[in-house]
Parts: structure tokens; C-alpha cells; sequence
């Protein structure tokens, strides 16, 4: 809970430590950076999608720097099954020699979980997943074993059009708060990214706060203040983003076969309240939602046959989505 | 409770804003108002328009009214207040702090707060945040409706003669209709039959003039009622004229003036007593004598003017009177009394006439010299006006009639239809009459007591009309179209009845035995345009895509086969 003008002050300077720290190690990609702090102070997960080689996963590691929280990296493989990542029950002897199961926990089991090239495990292993990140427990066999708090989960995932990849499943992908697009550096960031990892001198980002700073602000994120005219704004935001909707610009009817459901407008609620809170506001403002809709709603909606041969992209249609939403009085 | 310090720097945003509103709706009202007036003024130069000026400047004003008039009625609320700052760089500071103004958590106070200080600067300048300013597009367009709408009030309009014109002959069809009913109102008040022909006729002019659009149509009814009351006045003129000729025939013998004056005096009584002096008078002349008068009297009873009972009394009056003077026998006592009161009687009748006559005279003028002015307006614009009504017209000389009675004379005129009617005659000279038309108009002179004489004239007239022809021919249409298609064969289906053929091989070096079945006949193919041919493989292969779980990567492989072959 916010308490004090004094508290949301310092939760904005903690906050500009870890950018500070994570800038120390990642070069440019502040954009990336911010939607990764918005997930991670909204309590969310996030899916990082990029070519190989853009810093995906030094990033996620960067940020788990600069928390103290418990981080566990798993590769994701195709040979990958479930039991590799939310762990086993394996037989033990005790002292007397008795044999009895023991629950082995698996890599699922930290505050921080890299999911790294997520898209290159099997459908069956993705979806071990879910449960993980909905419901933040583990079942195995008779059993449920509780996650630890906090719990995020930051994915990565290679474009889908890469040779040996999965596409995730639907459900899954509304699992995760936010999609983030990490591009190409640019020319003086790739100078800077050559000079500081061919140097001698080896970075690394400091901690800058622990767990429970995270948790205080996810909780404090709560208290920002939602007037009824902002949050009709946000429902009108979702609705035009289904094809049914009269209001709906003309991609959206024609691309699109569905539109974003009710977790996509709890998304975008909920990280406009973070970047309100990061903001120094109390209050959640209509440039936040603007914000916060391209990577809340980009990986909830999915475009028909006709828009994919048209070469039309999720991002293209939220485009003229927002377009539209600003331009109504 | 309300939050005062917020609502209090919303309402001073609301009245600006609600003062901008009426601004900006007062001059989107000129903008329209000038728009309409400027259609208006347009269409006056096509269409006669009357007071179109005064419309354009009421169209203005009601523009200006009716907008700013709605903006008054609906001023901006406290939300939109909120919205206006908010948009002005508070961020939904407002919004928010006006949704929880009654919320008295620490985020909302603070919240609130945090609203009032950004308020308070923002309503600092309010004036320069939210001035009042018009887009150069509407200032540009206002100019050009202000420029183009004075041009159109101020430059002459052609059509202006005609609604003068029309809204002079709709106060004049007006005066008609009033005329008609004072007219009427006072020949109601004849008990005679003149008297309630003039009624019936002046009451069908009224309606008439009730039911006629156009002067011209009113000015046609009206010479249809003074020809009415000519033909009354040529009836009570002819009773005067006859009382007059018989007056003068009693004059004309020595032995009757005394009669002829009791007659004139209308005295009865002086007239039993000029008839008994008669009798004893030609008593005492010879039988010669008393035929010759006797004759005479008898010639007087045959003219004998005044009304049908009195004419009749006065008659049978004379002739006993004749019949005893032939006789010798003695007249009966009341004979004399009885001639007596029939000479009065008909000297009544011939005053009721001259009176009767001098009324149809003047109501006669009232009308004509009321028509004539329009008559008058009418012909010089070119239209084609009643022939009564030209300067030589029935009409004319009815309004110069009743100038003829002071001494003037009258003229009447035919129509160009060839029917001349004679004007009334003034008692100071005779009427003249002339007719128009194709040498079969005729005129006839009025009787007049003076000096004058009638003469006739033949008239002219004539017109000339031509229809215009049109002429036009309906364009040939057509177009040749342009294109192709590529086609696709689609097999025919086989059938037949083929022998299966074994081919065993090379046996023996020899070969097998080939033999060959029945030739399969193959049935027609088809052409189907390749669009279609696409159409459908595209859509089936779409939906297959969208049923099974391939990787990606295998469906963008569809997708690329199809948009390499997809036409054009």
C-alpha cells in the first residue's frame, strides 16, 4: 500500500536504480527495458520475442541482477519434457536404508524463471507452464507444491518463422502480461555493445533492491487510482480490437479473426498503473493505456488467413486500433 | 461532500468554457445563417421573392440565435471541464481527482492535491490556454459569405419589379374584394329590381375576386359585372328616356301642358285637375277636335312610361279618357283621379329610373376607375389585358361616365372580339361607342339629353402567337470491353469399358503378348477461369491450415505456394 508521498518517492528512485544498473550492462533497447520493469512490478510474465543474438537473454539475466531474488535459467529444447522443469519425485533411502519418493524440485522453482527460446520445447512441455504461471503452484502426482513469491516468469522465443520452433499455444500466450519486441540495436548502440563486450573490462549489474521493495511496489501499483472515464477509455480500447465491434477500424474487421479478451484489458490496466506509479502519479492517465496497449495486446490478437497472407502483423492493426481510439472525441 | 477546491477551479473552466461555446456557436449560427442567406438571395434573382432582404438578414439573425441559443442550453459539465484541463496537460489529473473527490483514502488526497496545485496554474492563465479563436478556414469562408452576400443584396435584381408587381395586385385583388362588398352592402338597400340584380351581381364579383390568383382573372370578372350593370343602366336609362319622350309628347299639344307640368311636379292632385279641365275643355270644342285628341290620347296611352301597374293604370286612364272624348259620353268621375296617379306614378317611375341610373353610374365608375389603374399597370408590362379594359374599353367609358355626368362625354369602345358596346351616356352629351376587332366590332352611340350625338367607329385589333419547336436526339451509347482471362483445363472424367491389359515382360526374349483394351474414352473437359480455379484451392487449402496443428513453418510454405501462383 502507498503510504506516503515519501514512499512513492523512494520507489521511484529504486526503480531508476535498476534502469540505471540494467543501462549499465544493456545497451540502448530503453524501450525493452521499460516493458520489462512495467512486468515485473505489475507481477507479470513476460515473453521477450527477437532474433538470436539481440540480448534477450543477457537482459533477463540483467534485470535478475539487479533484483535479490532466486534465478533459474532453462533452456528450452525440444527433447525437453515436463518433469525437467517443474521437477520429480525420485526415490530416496533414508537412513535405515528405507526407500521413499521425495519431490526433486525442478528449475520452475525460483523467484525469477529465464524461459529461454520457449518456443523450442514441444506444445506438451509449454504447456507445463501453465499452471506455473496462473496459478503460481506446481502439481505432481497427488501433490501441489506452491511456487515461491515473487514469481516471474520472462520467456524468450525466437521469431516463429525460425526452422524448429512451436508456436505457443493460444491459452499460454494470454498467460503472459506483456510481448515485448527487442529490434535491432542501432548504429552508435552497436559501436557500444562491440566496445564494451570486446573490452578488457567485464559488467555486471548491481542489486539494487530486494523481493520484498518488489512486492511492496506490486502491491503499491494497486492503490493508483482508476477513474471511471479512463477505465471506459481502456474497455473502448479492447473492444475495438474485435472484429464484431461496430466501432472497430477497418483492419481490425477485415485482419482479425480474434480480438483480445478480458485479460488483455486487465493487462493493460494493470501495467497503466505501474507506469503511472513509475511516473511519480496517483492516478492512472489515458497516455498510459496508450502505452501500455501495443505489448498488452499485441500477442492477443490473432489475425485471420487473410490478413497473414496479406502480410498484416498484430502490431499494424493495434496501430489503427489506437489511431482510431485517440482520434474518437 | 463535494471536494470545493477542485469544483471550484472546474467551474471556473466550465464558465469559460461555457462562454466559448456560445461564442463559437454564435458565429457557426452567422456562418449558416450567411450560408442560407446567400441561397436565398440566389434564388431571388430566379424566383420572385418577395421581401427576400428583410428574409436574408432574419436568416442571419435566427442563425446566429438558433446556435447560440443551443449552445446556452447545453453548457458544458464539470466532466467535460475536467476533460478540457486534462487535455491541456493534466494528465486525467482532474478526471481522476473528480471521480474520488469523495474518497478519503491517502492516494485520493494526495491524488487530489497533487490536482489542485496543476488547477491552479492551469486556471492562472485560463484566457491563454483556452482562447477564443477562429480557424482561418471559417474566418476565410465568413469573408466570402459576407462579400457574396452583399453583392447579392445590393446589386439590382430584375425579379424585384415582379413582386412588387405581384404584391400591388394582391392589395388590389384585396380593395377589389372590399369594394365589391360596399357596393353590394349599399345596392342591398334597393327594393328594387335593379336594386337586387346589382346585388347578385356584385355578390358573384365578390367571390369572383375571391377566387381569381391573378388580377388579369379579376379584371375579367369585373367586365363581366360591368357589362352586367350596363346592360341594368341601359334598361333604367331606356324608362327615363321613354317618360321623357312622353312628357315631351304632352308638351307638344297646348291643351295638354298643364298635364305634362302636373306630371313633372308629380302632383296628382294638379294632374286629375288638369285632366278634368281637359275633358270640360274639349267638350266644348267640335267632334273633329275631339277625335284629333282623342287620337292623340290614344297614341299617349301606347307610350306610356313608369312602372308595369302604373303604365298600365295610366294607359287604360288615357284611353277611357279618349274613348269618352270620342263618344261624348261623360267619363266617369275617377277616370280624371286615376290618370292623375297614374302621370305621378309614372313621373315617380321615371325619377326612380334617373336615380337608379345616376347609382349604377357612380358604382359603375367606382369600379371601372378602380380596374382601369390595373388595367392600366398591366397592359404597359405587356400583358394581354381584358379588352374592356383598353383606353377605348367598355371599362373606360364606364369610369368617364361618371365624369359625363358633370357634362363630359362618353365613349365606349368594342372588344377586339367584334361586340362594340356603346358607352353610358352623361346628360350633358351624348356617348360615343366604337367598335374594335376585324371589321366586325360595332358601336352604338348612348343617348344623351344634350346636344351630343353617338357615332360608331370601327375598330381594330389583332395578335400574332407562334410555338416554338424543339428538336433534340438522344445520344448512342455503347462501349466494347477489353480483357482476358486465363483458363485452366479441367480434365474430363474417363469412362469406358477398358480391358485390363497384363504386360508379362520379355519371356523368352520374345515378349509378352500386349494386349490393348478398349480405348478409354475420355469425356469433354472443361474450362474454368483460373481466378476460380485459385479461388477454391486457396480456400480449401486455407481451411485445412486452419484445422490441423502444423509447425509454422510448414503453413508459411502453403501460404508462399499460393502467393506464388495467386493471379496476377
Amino acid at each position: 500500500m502507498i503510504e506516503s508521498q515519501q514512499q512513492l518517492a523512494e520507489w521511484r528512485e529504486t526503480i531508476a536504480g535498476i534502469r540505471e544498473q540494467i543501462g549499465e550492462v544493456i545497451v540502448g533497447q530503453q524501450e525493452v527495458v521499460e516493458q520489462l520493469l512495467w512486468c515485473l512490478l505489475a507481477g507479470g510474465h513476460a515473453l521477450v520475442e527477437g532474433i538470436p543474438g539481440l540480448g534477450k537473454t543477457m537482459l533477463v539475466k540483467t534485470v535478475a541482477d539487479t533484483v535479490d531474488l532466486s534465478f533459474s535459467r532453462i533452456q528450452f529444447t525440444p527433447d525437453l519434457m515436463p518433469a525437467d522443469i517443474t521437477g520429480t519425485n525420485i526415490i530416496s533411502f533414508g537412513a535405515q536404508g528405507e526407500a521413499a519418493y521425495r519431490f526433486e524440485r525442478g528449475p520452475l522453482f525460483g523467484n525469477l524463471v529465464l524461459a529461454d527460446e520457449i518456443n523450442r520445447a514441444t506444445p506438451k512441455t509449454q504447456s507445463a507452464l501453465l499452471e506455473a504461471m496462473q496459478e503460481r503452484t506446481v502439481t505432481v502426482g497427488p501433490v501441489t507444491h506452491k511456487l515461491p513469491e515473487p514469481f516471474f516468469v520472462l520467456a524468450t522465443q525466437n521469431p516463429l518463422e525460425q526452422e524448429g520452433t512451436y508456436a505457443l499455444p493460444e491459452a499460454q500466450l494470454d498467460r503472459f502480461l506483456l510481448k515485448i519486441h527487442v529490434t535491432y540495436p542501432t548504429r552508435d548502440e552497436l559501436k557500444a555493445i562491440v566496445m564494451r563486450t570486446t573490452g578488457g573490462e567485464e559488467r555486471r549489474a548491481s542489486r539494487v533492491t530486494g523481493g520484498e521493495t518488489i512486492a511492496a511496489i506490486q502491491r503499491g501499483a494497486r492503490d493508483i487510482l482508476l477513474a471511471e472515464d479512463v477505465l471506459e477509455e481502456a474497455v473502448r480500447l479492447v473492444m475495438m480490437t474485435h472484429p464484431g465491434e461496430p466501432d472497430a477500424p477497418e483492419e481490425v474487421k477485415r485482419y482479425v479473426r480474434f480480438g483480445s479478451g478480458p485479460r488483455g484489458l486487465q493487462a493493460v490496466v494493470s501495467v497503466a498503473k505501474v507506469r503511472a506509479l513509475m511516473a511519480g502519479r496517483l492516478h492512472v492517465s489515458r497516455g498510459d493505456l496508450r502505452q501500455a496497449a501495443l505489448p498488452a495486446l499485441r500477442h492477443r490478437i490473432f489475425l485471420s488467413y487473410e490478413g497473414q497472407a496479406s502480410g498484416m502483423t498484430a502490431d499494424a492493426v493495434l496501430h489503427s486500433v489506437l489511431a482510431r481510439w485517440e482520434a474518437a472525441p | 461532500m463535494p471536494n470545493e477546491t477542485i469544483r471550484g477551479y472546474l467551474h471556473t473552466v466550465r464558465t469559460r468554457l461555457y462562454r466559448l461555446a456560445v461564442l463559437r456557436h454564435l458565429w457557426l449560427g452567422v456562418l449558416t445563417g450567411m450560408t442560407a442567406a446567400c441561397l436565398l438571395a440566389a434564388a431571388a434573382f430566379v424566383f420572385p421573392l418577395g421581401s427576400y432582404r428583410a428574409a436574408c438578414a432574419a436568416a442571419v439573425a435566427m442563425g446566429a440565435a438558433g446556435f447560440a441559443g443551443y449552445a446556452a442550453s447545453r453548457g458544458p459539465t464539470v466532466r467535460d471541464a475536467a476533460r478540457r484541463m486534462d487535455s491541456g496537460g493534466l494528465e486525467d489529473r482532474m478526471t481522476t481527482a473528480l471521480a474520488y473527490e469523495t474518497a478519503d483514502t491517502l492516494v485520493a488526497r494526495l491524488q487530489r492535491e497533487e490536482a489542485a496545485q496543476y488547477a491552479e496554474t492551469y486556471t492562472a492563465k485560463l484566457s491563454a490556454r483556452l482562447p477564443f479563436r477562429l480557424p482561418r478556414r471559417e474566418l476565410a469562408a465568413g469573408g466570402v459569405l459576407l462579400v457574396s452576400l452583399t453583392l447579392l443584396l445590393l446589386l439590382p435584381n430584375p425579379m424585384d419589379a415582379v413582386t412588387v408587381r405581384a404584391a400591388g395586385e394582391k392589395n388590389w385583388l384585396s380593395e377589389q374584394r372590399e369594394l365589391a362588398a360596399d357596393l353590394k352592402r349599399e345596392w342591398e338597400q334597393s327594393d328594387t329590381e335593379t336594386g337586387r340584380g346589382m346585388t347578385q351581381a356584385l355578390d358573384e364579383l365578390q367571390t369572383g375576386v375571391k377566387d381569381s390568383e391573378s388580377a388579369l382573372a379579376a379584371l375579367e370578372r369585373m367586365e363581366r359585372t360591368l357589362k352586367e350593370m350596363q346592360r341594368l343602366a341601359e334598361a333604367e336609362e331606356k324608362k327615363a328616356a321613354q317618360a321623357e319622350s312622353f312628357l315631351q309628347q304632352l308638351n307638344q299639344r297646348q291643351e295638354l301642358r298643364p298635364l305634362a307640368e302636373a306630371m313633372e311636379r308629380g302632383d296628382a292632385e294638379a294632374a286629375a285637375k288638369a285632366a278634368a279641365s281637359l275633358l270640360e275643355q274639349a267638350r266644348q270644342q267640335d267632334p273633329e277636335g275631339r277625335d284629333e285628341l282623342a287620337n292623340r290620347l290614344e297614341e299617349l296611352a301606347a307610350q306610356t312610361p313608369g312602372g308595369e301597374e302604373a303604365a298600365r293604370k295610366a294607359a287604360e286612364a288615357l284611353r277611357e279618357l279618349a274613348s269618352s272624348l270620342r263618344d261624348g259620353s261623360e267619363p266617369e268621375g275617377s277616370s280624371a283621379a286615376e290618370l292623375g296617379e297614374a302621370l305621378a306614378a309614372a313621373q315617380a317611375g321615371r325619377e326612380e329610373a334617373e336615380r337608379l341610373l345616376a347609382e349604377l353610374r357612380e358604382s359603375g365608375a367606382r369600379l371601372a376607375q378602380s380596374g382601369l389603374a390595373m388595367a392600366g399597370e398591366l397592359a404597359e408590362q405587356g400583358a394581354a389585358v381584358p379588352p374592356g379594359w383598353g383606353q377605348s374599353g367598355s371599362a373606360a367609358a364606364m369610369a368617364a361616365a361618371d365624369a359625363g355626368g358633370a357634362g363630359g362625354a362618353a365613349s365606349g369602345a368594342g372588344s377586339p372580339a367584334g361586340s362594340g358596346s356603346g358607352g353610358l351616356a352623361g346628360p350633358g352629351s351624348a356617348g360615343t361607342g366604337s367598335g374594335t376587332g376585324p371589321g366586325t366590332g360595332d358601336g352604338a352611340g348612348g343617348p344623351g339629353t344634350g346636344p351630343g350625338a353617338g357615332t360608331g367607329s370601327q375598330g381594330s385589333g389583332g395578335g400574332a402567337g407562334a410555338g416554338g419547336t424543339g428538336s433534340g436526339a438522344g445520344g448512342l451509347s455503347g462501349g466494347v470491353g477489353t480483357g482476358s482471362r486465363s483458363l485452366v483445363t479441367t480434365p474430363g472424367a474417363s469412362s469406358g469399358g477398358g480391358t485390363p491389359t497384363l504386360d508379362a515382360g520379355p519371356l523368352n526374349g520374345t515378349g509378352g503378348q500386349v494386349e490393348k483394351g478398349v480405348p478409354v474414352p475420355v469425356g469433354p473437359g472443361s474450362m474454368r477461369p483460373y481466378e476460380e480455379v485459385y479461388g477454391s484451392y486457396a480456400a480449401e487449402a486455407t481451411e485445412s491450415l486452419n484445422r490441423s496443428e502444423l509447425p509454422g513453418s510448414v503453413q508459411n510454405l502453403v501460404r508462399d505456394y499460393f502467393l506464388e501462383i495467386q493471379p496476377n
